[in-house]
């Protein structure tokens, strides 16, 4: 059991009146890449809000890394080391690369932020070629390798990555999608929600088909990816 | 021309006081998305502050911190208690709230002080300096003096402190902030409080060169307004211009067209800039 990261457990969430996730349980192993995939409307985004603690728990729990998560600020659980990326561009367009990056250390004392900024333009080279460049000028592809970056600079355990790939041309998604398998290589755990269900299969291990707020299908990557029921309803044949 | 150099020196030294509220209100609409309505008594409290305690024979100087840290400590409390709870709602309650709080200062000072006007004799103060044939009263330039330094100091604070970058943080999504962890709450109070501070320093320095009543404020922050749309909401360089432009051609149109229309100057200059210019001097840009 120790092995597992992420523990969502018959969870509910949604908006106004509207139950959105209608009693999801998921397990997140240690250390793995693993995807959401699911049409429109099925509740990803959702489940991301509702496990950062964007939204209140309606019933169920979330546990992450040994405690309970659930009903915790976004600032708790950012504390514990479960950090998110949400989708569309979410960074300080008026201010440079590395003005971006000393936000997303703003909650840490230490000394060594310099150095891991450092490190992080050294993991994203584009980073340190636009350090001086405002953020809002920045490529779509680039502000996305910024705001994964400025999520390293709190050394998270877990990252939730709400459509990396939203907006972006193929082969900008290409390079995306290598900075994630990067940054799980270096020992994160990633959690993804994609539009892109075959980029996003091809790089995970674990992946979950949601529709219309429930579980339809779990799995490896591989498995979804061969899964015939899914290839008609979600892959497109 | 020692005539026009002393109407501009006096447009300056104005416009310095107009620079230091507007500044104010600025950010703390560019921070908290709050229009103001009681900076102008922040000033104006801040005058009376530095009246009662020049009273006691304390130095001025001494004054002028008792009556920022007063001005920093009730905008702290002004935020925490009549502007937090309503963030996020329908957006005139703070407008609704805060002239709340301008009209009870107003009226507050009337009972505690009455409306008659004091006045504050510091020799030095009023001391004539005489350069290359102008003369300016030593306050006036002390007044410019200080609002340079605060200016750089701000920018400064602003453009390198960690604080301070996490206010154009804040200014510019603050979804962002959320999600990285940055208190948007604590950001906000200390920007309201650095707003009133800065309108206290204002009223501080007006203190011995000028007549301080209760109702000191409102035309002030009339025009301060008018600075901060012409400026660009939010926008603190085009603030500052404008306080500057509007306090200049305010000192020249009252010795040259009319003292009887002295307040109307300075909204005739924001309605032209905003004919040519309806985003503002300093165009489109949003934040801080």
């Amino acid at each position: 059991m120790d092995d597992v990261i992420l523990e969502i457990r018959d969870y509910v969430t949604g908006y106004n009146e509207i139950d959105i996730i209608k009693g999801v349980s998921v397990q997140i192993k240690r250390r793995e890449i693993a995807c959401v995939i699911g049409p429109n409307g099925a509740g990803k985004s959702t489940l991301f809000k509702g496990i950062f603690g964007l939204l209140k728990a309606r019933n169920g729990s979330n546990h992450f890394d040994g405690s309970d998560i659930t009903n915790l600020s976004p600032s708790e659980i950012l504390r514990k080391g479960l950090s998110y990326v949400p989708q569309g561009r979410c960074n300080f367009p008026a201010m440079n690369v590395r003005e971006n990056l000393e936000m997303g250390a703003f909650t840490r004392n230490d000394d060594k932020v310099v150095s891991d900024i450092a490190e992080v333009m050294n993991k994203f080279p584009v980073l340190r070629e636009k350090e001086n460049e405002m953020a809002g000028n920045l490529s779509g592809g680039e502000q996305q390798i910024l705001e994964m970056g400025r999520a390293l600079l709190l050394h998270p355990k877990l990252i939730l990555l709400d459509e990396p790939s939203l907006g972006l041309a193929p082969k900008v998604t290409e390079l995306v999608f290598e900075k994630i398998n990067d940054i799980n290589v270096d020992g994160t755990t990633i959690l993804i929600v994609e539009q892109n269900a075959k980029r996003a299969l091809s790089i995970s291990h674990h992946a979950i088909v949601l529709e219309l707020g429930k579980k339809r299908f779990e799995g490896t990557g591989e498995e979804i990816m061969q899964n015939e029921q899914v290839k008609r309803l979600y892959l497109g044949g | 021309m020692e005539m026009f150099f002393q109407l501009l020196v006096n447009g300056i030294a104005f416009g310095s006081i107009y620079a230091m509220v507007a500044v104010g209100l600025t950010i703390v609409f560019g921070i908290l998305e709050v229009v103001n309505f009681a900076q102008g008594e922040f000033y104006m409290l801040a005058a009376y502050v530095t009246f009662l305690v020049y009273l006691t024979q304390l130095p001025y100087p001494l004054a002028i911190v008792i009556a920022v840290a007063t001005m920093i400590v009730i905008g702290l409390i002004v935020e925490r208690f009549a502007i937090r709870p309503l963030i996020g709602r329908a957006w005139q309650l703070p407008i609704l709230s805060t002239l709340g709080i301008s009209i009870i200062m107003q009226n507050g000072a009337i009972v505690i002080w009455t409306p008659n006007p004091r006045t504050i004799i510091i020799d030095i103060a009023n001391l004539n300096i005489h350069i290359f044939g102008v003369v300016i009263v030593f306050q006036k330039l002390m007044i410019v003096f200080f609002a340079l330094a605060l200016f750089i100091g701000l920018h400064y604070f602003i453009q390198k402190t960690k604080t301070g970058k996490a206010m154009r943080a804040v200014s510019q999504n603050k979804e962002a902030c959320r999600i990285i962890g940055i208190d948007v709450p604590r950001i906000s109070s200390i920007t309201f409080a650095l707003g009133a501070g800065l309108s206290g320093f204002g009223g501080a320095l007006v203190a011995p060169v000028m007549a301080i009543h209760p109702v000191m404020g409102i035309l002030l922050v009339l025009k301060c307004f008018a600075a901060v749309i012409m400026g660009g909401f939010g926008n603190i360089k085009g603030t500052i211009c404008s306080a500057f432009i509007l306090a200049i051609v305010e000192s020249f149109a009252v010795a040259y067209v009319s003292l009887q229309y002295k307040d109307v100057f300075a909204f005739l200059v924001m309605i032209i800039i905003l004919l040519f210019r309806p985003a503002g001097i300093f165009g489109k840009k949003v934040g801080i």
